[in-house]
């Protein structure tokens, strides 16, 4: 077992990387009652077209397909569904699918054996039919359609659209009604074969178990399993290009959300991920955020109704910014929004102030199981590792690299989606 | 393990939780008084102008400011309704005080949200427009935000055709908050000085001999409330079921039930009727109405029953396809009529148990949640987690039968799909 000590934080996370492939992340947390456990695959709903090398052949699985899988997930032999294994346990079982991930998770606060037993088993022991396809594409459509009817999901996905050229993003997570009824048995179980291989998986183990038994748990559960050789493949990577397909798209309706996506070509080529990831978050805080004069603008103005909701994230080979906003007058905020990225800045003050905010928050969410867990995830879907030095990075962060980056960020890549008329 | 201690100062209380388990520390300033409608909409925009500037954070930018340079302490104001009381509460996260190296941090953090409270912007003797305006312009826009959320939307009207007038079909309305004035919030905020209950409760592993002086020193209430704080009208069943059908603009339709859960005693109320609830829909994938409409017929994504027990009633809703409703509303009823016919089985009474305990313990490592369950525990709404944890043990399958026959359809409200 390796330990990764992480920095500032005085805590550590165990690794493990068994022979199957599969690779174990265990954060204990004293003090705590629950434990969370996911296990993830490196498979979402951006992975449509790749190569089966061992083959020679091209593969394409209609949007929707990660999603659709990890429904059909819970199905079990037996005619019964795992989540009611876990009911009867009195734990929490769920899944979630994203662009580059599925993640079927446990929250519960006794029988860590029997729970982590379960998830291993039937993730393991996939069981599909043509009737359960069929079963649950009436489930899924009305699901796709619940989304639909929701304003800001509505926003996000018209956005994605809209933003993204080739990439995947493009299109929705759980796919149009269209895309899942064009869903087969064979897709299903091509996804699964090639993706849900140990290898190309990983586990993590948050809050209150012992690592031991844990890892005691794993192992005996996968000497019962037949897993078979890995994969061979080649997932098709498309180079995105930086333009947008239109600038301002007008969806019918009197909602007055408004959304901005912004597609950000990477600032720095040279720069570590994280600390690039750093400076993006205080740098688009200090200029769109709560404590931001442009939001302060917009709020005394009366330009928005209630503070911006904004989310910025990295998407490999660029970033990704939306700002959610609540407005009356639309025309005005474009405007002004136009004007404000053409410059962004960064001063002493404000960098010294988020710092104590991200080492703030990094303290208290390594104290919180489920939060923690999430944060495993991501640090291994988008950069293959944990980084444990990140207490000291974010303590190392200057004024002249902030500088260097805020200047070269290009917000110019936009696209508005907004309601108007009835 | 959680150490409580109640500390009474005679204009307000304190309510210290000494535990280990966080790496951060919360403190609750609750107001608290009769619901009356009138004053809801001005107590919200109260508290939300109180969380936001004050004569020493002139904007609201100066006091996130702050914030942040407090390593990112989170403040502000939430209400919510509990039976015939309102609760308005100022709430701070704070990182506790053993991981920040400033010797003037915690008296900073702790007098922090009294200097909010205290010593409020005024110009010319009352709240400021620009502020108000602000408020009311965000109050009015989440109102109008309801009706583009099918449920949200689906819920409020369903309530509203059951009971125009109960406390828990209350919803604010946009003309009502376009009425108010600075006069109003400047009255409304003296009013609550004076008037209204305060409880301090406070949660963290954290000195609490320097935190309850700290309290003492910046927290300025002088008043003795006595008075009663009424309990609210429960639904109560209907002969005819009243049904309600809308057209909306949304790709589903949208089904509400409200049914009413008649006179019960304290422990129907408190235990068996919230397994009954978690039986027929709260308990996820495995409960009666998600095994009917979504595992066997395939009719929907989700189905969810929420029971209001101070309101005496239950909530099912679900979204599905405009040609599927006839079939869903069977299929909801046949599950009412069957637990009112039928004993259920020995295994879903126990695994419905074992979801309620469960739930209990999962969230007992939540700060919030904590600092809430000792909240309802002193407002009577809630008995201690051991003792719930027995009496829940105690419901049996006849009692679960007995409060299925006193559950009545009073409303079917359908929010029916069309064009977008």
């Amino acid at each position: 077992m390796k330990i990764i000590t992480l920095s500032g934080i005085d805590e550590n996370i165990l690794y493990e990387k068994l022979s199957s492939g599969l690779e174990i992340y265990m954060y204990p947390i004293k003090n705590k009652t629950s434990f969370n456990i996911t296990l993830n695959v490196k498979f979402g709903s951006s992975v449509i077209d790749f190569k089966d090398n061992k083959k020679n052949k091209n593969k394409h699985l209609p949007y929707g397909t990660a999603h659709f899988l990890e429904h059909l997930m819970f199905k079990m032999k037996d005619g019964t569904d795992a989540s009611t294994y876990f009911y009867k346990l009195g734990s929490d079982a769920n899944a979630f699918t994203t662009y580059n991930q599925t993640a079927y998770t446990v929250n519960s606060t006794s029988h860590f054996k029997e729970n982590l037993s379960m998830l291993l088993k039937y993730v393991y022991s996939p069981y599909f039919t043509k009737k359960n396809v069929s079963e649950e594409k009436g489930i899924i459509k009305s699901e796709t359609n619940m989304t639909d009817d929701e304003i800001e999901i509505k926003l996000i996905n018209t956005l994605n659209n809209n933003l993204f050229i080739k990439d995947n993003m493009k299109y929705k997570i759980c796919g149009t009604v269209e895309d899942v009824e064009s869903i087969s048995l064979e897709d299903i179980e091509s996804a699964y074969d090639y993706f849900y291989h140990p290898s190309n998986m990983f586990l993590v183990i948050t809050g209150n178990f012992n690592c031991e038994e844990a890892l005691a748990i794993i192992e005996s559960e996968f000497a019962n399993l037949d897993i078979k050789n890995t994969t061979d493949i080649t997932v098709k990577k498309l180079k995105e290009p930086m333009k947008v397909e239109n600038e301002i798209i007008t969806l019918k309706g009197d909602s007055k959300k408004v959304l901005f996506g912004f597609k950000i070509p990477l600032p720095s080529k040279e720069m570590n991920a994280h600390l690039l990831n750093n400076y993006m978050n205080v740098i688009i805080s200090s200029n769109f955020g709560r404590t931001s004069e442009f939001q302060n603008k917009l709020l005394i103005g009366n330009i928005i109704n209630m503070p911006l909701s904004i989310q910025v994230f990295n998407a490999s080979s660029y970033y990704i910014l939306y700002i959610m906003a609540d407005t009356n007058y639309f025309d005005r905020l474009l405007t002004l929004m136009k004007e404000k990225i053409k410059k962004l800045t960064i001063t002493s003050e404000e960098l010294e102030r988020k710092k104590k905010v991200l080492k703030s928050d990094y303290v208290v969410s390594s104290d919180d199981a489920g939060v923690f867990n999430s944060y495993i995830q991501t640090e291994i879907i988008k950069y293959g590792k944990i980084e444990p030095h990140l207490y000291n990075q974010i303590n190392g962060m200057t004024l002249k690299e902030a500088t260097k980056i805020s200047s070269s960020i290009n917000l110019k890549n936009m696209v508005v989606v907004r309601y108007k008329g009835k | 393990m959680m150490n409580y201690k109640f500390h009474k100062n005679g204009s307000y209380n304190i309510h210290t939780i000494k535990t280990e388990k966080y790496k951060n520390v919360r403190m609750e300033i609750v107001f608290h008084n009769n619901f009356i409608k009138e004053s809801i909409d001005k107590r919200k925009i109260l508290f939300s102008i109180l969380t936001q500037v004050s004569n020493n954070y002139p904007t609201r930018r100066d006091m996130l400011i702050k914030c942040e340079e407090l390593y990112d302490t989170y403040i502000y104001s939430y209400s919510n309704r509990v039976g015939g009381r309102i609760l308005n509460k100022i709430c701070i996260d704070f990182l506790n005080p053993k991981y920040v190296s400033d010797d003037s941090y915690l008296e900073e953090v702790i007098s922090f949200p009294f200097d909010l409270i205290f010593n409020p912007k005024f110009i010319d003797n009352t709240f400021p427009k620009d502020i108000l305006d602000s408020e009311k312009n965000a109050l009015k826009s989440s109102i109008e935000n309801i009706k583009y959320s099918s449920t949200n939307y689906a819920i409020k009207e369903a309530l509203k055709h059951t009971s125009e007038n109960a406390l828990f079909s209350y919803y604010s309305t946009v003309s009502d908050v376009d009425k108010i004035t600075e006069a109003d919030i400047l009255e409304t905020y003296e009013y609550v000085l004076k008037h209204d209950y305060i409880d301090i409760f406070i949660i963290g592993d954290v000195d609490f001999n320097n935190i309850i002086d700290l309290v003492n020193k910046y927290a300025k209430w002088n008043t003795i409330k006595s008075h009663e704080i009424l309990s609210t009208k429960k639904l109560k069943p209907r002969n005819k079921i009243k049904k309600i059908k809308e057209k909306g603009e949304f790709l589903e339709t949208k089904l509400v039930y409200v049914l009413s859960v008649g006179d019960l005693n304290d422990f129907d109320t408190q235990y068996t009727m919230n397994l009954y609830d978690t039986i027929m829909g709260g308990g996820g994938l495995d409960s009666l109405l998600s095994k009917s409409l979504r595992e066997d017929n395939s009719l929907v994504y989700g189905v969810s029953s929420y029971y209001q027990k101070l309101d005496g009633l239950i909530i099912i809703e679900t979204s599905l396809n405009k040609k599927d409703v006839k079939l869903a509303k069977k299929l909801i009823e046949n599950v009412l009529i069957n637990l009112k016919k039928k004993l259920i089985d020995e295994d879903i009474l126990e695994n419905a148990k074992t979801t309620i305990l469960s739930g209990i313990d999962i969230r007992n490592d939540e700060l919030e949640y904590n600092l809430e369950e000792y909240l309802m525990q002193y407002l009577n709404v809630l008995e201690s987690i051991n003792t719930r944890k027995l009496k829940y043990m105690g419901v049996t399958v006849n009692d679960i039968k007995r409060v299925a026959n006193k559950v009545k359809i009073n409303t079917i409200y359908e929010l029916e799909d069309g064009e977008i």
